[in-house]
């Protein structure tokens, strides 16, 4: 006998990723589900970031990592709430363990939350938080390729930063291609290319997440 | 990859269904799943996560069957509807980049297979 059930496996995580964005929304903060490879530079987009909205625009962290509460200690100088998640081998955060960070997170104080993955461009792909959207960063040392390869963490994303492009003139490093792929997959997502070292490109991305604050 | 924390989801919902059905998780034979190939989910990875963790369970008779679905996009400009490869989400009927994706971003549980038996219909 066969039961028919058409289901998603991740059902589960989708409620609770929808409880998240319920709850987010009625605070009214405007959150980011942060993705990229280990070491692309969510941490140092977000210094730089934290740097320049301090006394402008109130930010929350949430940091996802394996192992090690590094993260969380670099962004505490920027006086913010941040809270470390550490999924102790897990290579993704899912909604239940945002859920859990949210429980005693300060949120109608804020305006921005940024959550920040597990460095890694395959499994958060699959993982709703409930955010307001997905940002996924891809560095020029990376290579070129990477949005062809890893079509899923891109494909819903509402943005797009390059990041490290003063890299550029050592990397071999096709932009135009770069971006022709990313369009292939996801021409809608909004675009940036950023250097936090030099501060290049830093402008529009500032401009761009204020524009983002709801109230 | 965490192919076997969806094996764990994915047995979790099984085994649920089908008690909700009056069947057993011992009876069931054949479980059918839908990858999306931008679903992130690696089927060769899933198939050995599956063999893991049914093994000496109540699950042990049960086999995967996995379809794998490619993208199916819908045009907001021509209207036409496509399944297409999933490192090219371009309309090819016209050429257009503003699509919608209507499938091939989930991971499904479709359909379970329960062995009749006496004084169960299988179900």
């Amino acid at each position: 006998m066969e039961i028919k059930v058409y289901e998603k496996i991740l059902k589960a995580n989708d409620v609770l990723a929808a409880a998240n964005r319920e709850k987010m929304k009625s605070a009214g903060v405007t959150s980011f589900n942060l993705i990229s490879s280990p070491g692309t530079g969510k941490t140092t987009l977000l210094e730089k970031t934290l740097e320049r909205l301090a006394g402008r625009v109130a930010c929350g962290v949430i940091e996802g990592d394996v192992q090690t509460d590094r993260d969380a200690r670099r962004l505490q100088q920027y006086q913010i709430p941040v809270v470390q998640i550490n999924t102790d081998g897990g290579c993704h955060l899912d909604a239940n363990m945002v859920a859990v960070a949210l429980a005693d997170f300060p949120l109608v104080a804020q305006q921005l939350l940024f959550i920040e993955n597990v460095g890694n461009l395959v499994c958060p792909a699959g993982y709703d938080l409930g955010t307001d959207g997905k940002i996924v960063l891809l560095s020029v040392p990376e290579g070129d390729d990477k949005p062809a390869k890893y079509p899923a963490a891109i494909v819903n994303a509402a943005v797009v930063v390059l990041t490290k492009i003063d890299l550029l003139p050592y990397c071999n490093f096709n932009e135009e291609k770069f971006w022709e792929d990313i369009a292939n997959v996801n021409a809608a997502a909004t675009r940036f290319t950023v250097s936090a070292a030099t501060g290049a490109g830093m402008d529009e991305w500032i401009v761009w997440l204020g524009k983002q604050v709801k109230s | 990859v965490h192919e076997l924390s969806l094996i764990t989801d994915l047995l979790c919902q099984v085994k649920k269904v089908v008690a909700e059905n009056g069947g057993f998780t011992e009876d069931i034979r054949i479980i059918r799943v839908t990858v999306g190939r931008l679903s992130g989910v690696e089927p060769e990875a899933l198939r050995f996560a599956f063999i893991t963790t049914i093994t000496d369970s109540p699950f042990a008779l049960a086999e995967l069957e996995i379809t794998m679905q490619e993208p199916a996009l819908h045009c907001r400009v021509c209207g036409s509807k496509n399944e297409v490869t999933a490192v090219k989400l371009v309309c090819p009927d016209c050429g257009s980049q503003d699509i919608e994706i209507e499938a091939g971003r989930d991971f499904l549980l479709t359909s379970i297979d329960v062995e009749e038996k006496n004084g169960n219909k299988g179900l």
